[in-house]
């Protein structure tokens, strides 16, 4: 089971309103490879995942991310809040604000909502954790994109720690697809049990 | 105290009669955290029921000295530093809640 702690993995500061930055940080959040995706991904794929080290691994990622889903749902509610009118036309969010308020929403960049075909479950051991080795990757190159656009050190800050955070993940996931074939060869799992 | 989950209980320790030590205090930690659950959920909305308060820090402390029982004789309940794992890391042992050997094994207590 989970029990929420009342803080955040990473202090943000005192984010401005910014809705062009929001919308942005939206695609890290409820984009394809956001952080609610990979959350979900990797906790769904602990149920078949047969080696314990590998399911501890994705527990404890599956867990982190959810972190990082509420640092970036804060981030997107402080940018959104006190915008003008002109600003949240300009950055073209004014349909997210007619629609959610300043409230997060799982959805891309382009207003694309979250969709659950976006989780990679096969429930095949090797195949998950490699996806979830290139998920790392893909959610790296996504905060490097948006963070290309960001002009604010407050934005900033939050999204360098995120971005490191993928690099760890991968690096784990990495060692993970290591023990997860030792423990197939020993166990002598090809593939899955029909 | 009332206790007003005596019910609850009676029907959990019917439902599962022959138990190891280890499954004992898991079931114990189940029942005493249930209580906190709901009791946490009702104060949410009566944030001034003193009656509710004293009954959920006292459950709450319970709650705590059986986590810390387990934590100790049998590896890590939490992540994040939220438990010790003393000697080896016992957080990667097969005993995930779906897993057939949950809390199976017999171990000696301290």
């Amino acid at each position: 089971m989970w029990i929420y702690e009342k803080k955040l993995i990473y202090p943000l500061g005192d984010i401005r309103p910014n809705p062009r930055m929001a919308k942005l940080i939206a695609m890290l959040l409820g984009g394809a490879n956001g952080e609610l995706t990979a959350s979900l991904t990797y906790l769904n794929q602990r149920y078949c995942m047969p080696s314990p080290e590998v399911v501890a691994i994705l527990t404890d990622i599956g867990t982190e991310e959810l972190s990082h889903v509420e640092m970036l749902s804060i981030m997107i509610k402080k940018m959104l809040t006190d915008a003008s009118i002109d600003e949240l036309r300009e950055a073209g969010m004014e349909g997210w604000v007619a629609d959610h308020n300043c409230c997060p929403f799982p959805q891309n960049q382009n207003g694309y909502p979250w969709n659950a075909a976006y989780v990679g479950t096969t429930g095949d051991p090797i195949a998950d954790i490699t996806n979830n080795m290139a998920a790392e990757q893909k959610a790296r190159a996504g905060y490097e994109g948006v963070m290309r656009f960001c002009d604010d050190p407050q934005i900033l800050g939050p999204l360098q720690f995120l971005r490191e955070r993928e690099i760890v993940h991968y690096q784990r996931f990495g060692e993970a697809l290591n023990i997860l074939n030792d423990y197939m060869a020993q166990h002598q799992i090809r593939s899955i049990k029909r | 105290m009332p206790n007003e989950y005596e019910s609850c209980k009676y029907r959990s320790k019917e439902s599962a009669p022959v138990v190891s030590q280890k499954q004992h205090l898991m079931q114990q930690i189940a029942e005493c955290e249930f209580i906190c659950i709901d009791i946490n959920l009702f104060l949410d909305t009566h944030p001034d029921d003193q009656h509710a308060l004293a009954d959920y820090n006292c459950y709450a402390e319970q709650l705590a000295a059986l986590k810390e029982l387990y934590v100790k004789n049998y590896g890590p309940l939490a992540n994040f530093g939220n438990s010790v794992s003393r000697g080896e890391w016992k957080w990667v042992h097969a005993d995930w809640p779906w897993q057939d050997g949950h809390n199976m094994e017999e171990e000696e207590e301290e």
